[in-house]
């Protein structure tokens, strides 16, 4: 990504439209409720207006991405009580191992599609990181990987669970005793 | 729990300062991905001062993932929707991995007796979060536990990330 030619007053109004049009996106697969559809329509939204704006870096974006992911780690911490982290902290260390067993996966994943798809390091590590899309995409901008790749392997993951997985596993939770 | 959206606004605008205090402390001490991960720290101290149990408005995570999404899209190159068809069949079949091995961490969790199977399956799968927290909800399984796996998966695996970049770059060198 190559830094700003003009300076950021000169770039703010084609960053904006690029902003608009990424809500514009949101909104639009919010209402449709496709999953992940917030995300994923607003990084298209402002990725199609971008691009055809050719919008500059400029340093509203980096704020907007901030700020969205100070609501989001906001409202995860809100979702904890006292009688959860107590059953969370008898049960830490069997968890933290999953999370090591697919950090370890991770590296596994990320191997194979660098030898096998050329891919380089950052886009590897980050599309096989069991992290959350908006995290991960975030983390593919700051390391120069590359997002669309990053972005589309983490979208299908979602989509996998949430069309797939959670509703077979709802269904056999639903009819345990 | 209490029910989304039902937060006094006095407690929502206290997890909020908390939050950005946390983000704050957290870009202080370079705290890896510090907007997430310190806000998640900064709020999750509310109920040690007495400001726990207040449930922001659901609107609060679409517009989170609205403002993700816009700054991350703005930031994308050209090349992006070339890349998306590139790794779509690769893609599908790390996801597959992904996600078998999460099911069988959370089978495995609830085998050895450690956590039930409602919680131990739905927050061991790496994928749509508010969507795994909702269904335990509608199981009536703990959905607070439900969430804080997955805070615990995001708070380790963006620790972590750093570290295996790092790994994978002086390993692979940085174009792979």
């Amino acid at each position: 990504m190559s830094g700003a030619v003009t300076g950021p007053g000169a770039s703010l109004p084609r960053a904006a439209v690029g902003l608009l049009a990424g809500a514009a996106g949101g909104l639009l697969l919010t209402w449709l409720r496709v999953p992940a559809g917030t995300l994923v329509g607003a990084v298209l939204g402002s990725a199609v207006a971008g691009s055809v704006v050719r919008a500059r870096p400029h340093p509203l974006q980096r704020a907007v991405r901030t700020a969205g992911l100070v609501l989001i780690g906001c409202v995860s911490a809100a979702r904890l009580d006292g009688h959860s982290l107590g059953i969370l902290a008898r049960a830490a260390l069997p968890v933290l191992a999953a999370v090591v067993l697919l950090l370890a996966l991770d590296a596994a994943l990320a191997r194979r599609l660098m030898k096998r798809h050329r891919l380089d390091p950052a886009t590897a590590v980050l599309a096989c990181a069991p992290g959350g899309l908006s995290e991960l995409s975030v983390l593919a901008v700051k390391e120069g990987a590359d997002v669309g790749t990053v972005t589309v392997i983490h979208l299908v993951r979602v989509l996998l669970v949430v069309l797939v997985v959670l509703p077979v596993l709802v269904l056999v939770l639903s009819r345990l005793p | 729990m209490s029910g989304v959206g039902s937060g006094a606004l006095p407690d929502l605008a206290m997890l909020l300062g908390l939050a950005c205090a946390g983000a704050a402390l957290g870009r202080l001490l370079r705290l890896p991905m510090w907007p997430v991960t310190g806000s998640i720290l900064g709020a999750a101290t509310a109920p040690l001062i007495g400001a726990g149990g207040a449930a922001p408005p659901g609107w609060w995570a679409v517009a989170g993932q609205l403002l993700v999404g816009c700054g991350v899209g703005s930031m994308v190159g050209r090349d992006f929707f070339a890349s998306v068809r590139r790794v779509v069949v690769p893609g599908s079949v790390v996801a597959l991995v992904i996600v078998a091995v999460g099911v069988a961490a959370g089978a495995a969790l609830a085998a050895g007796g450690v956590l039930g199977p409602a919680p131990a399956l739905l927050g061991s799968i790496p994928g749509g979060v508010g969507e795994m927290v909702s269904a335990a909800a509608g199981l009536g399984a703990d959905s607070g536990l439900v969430a804080g796996m997955h805070l615990i998966r995001l708070v380790v695996v963006l620790s972590a990330l750093p570290l295996l970049l790092r790994w994978a770059r002086r390993r692979y060198g940085r174009s792979g």
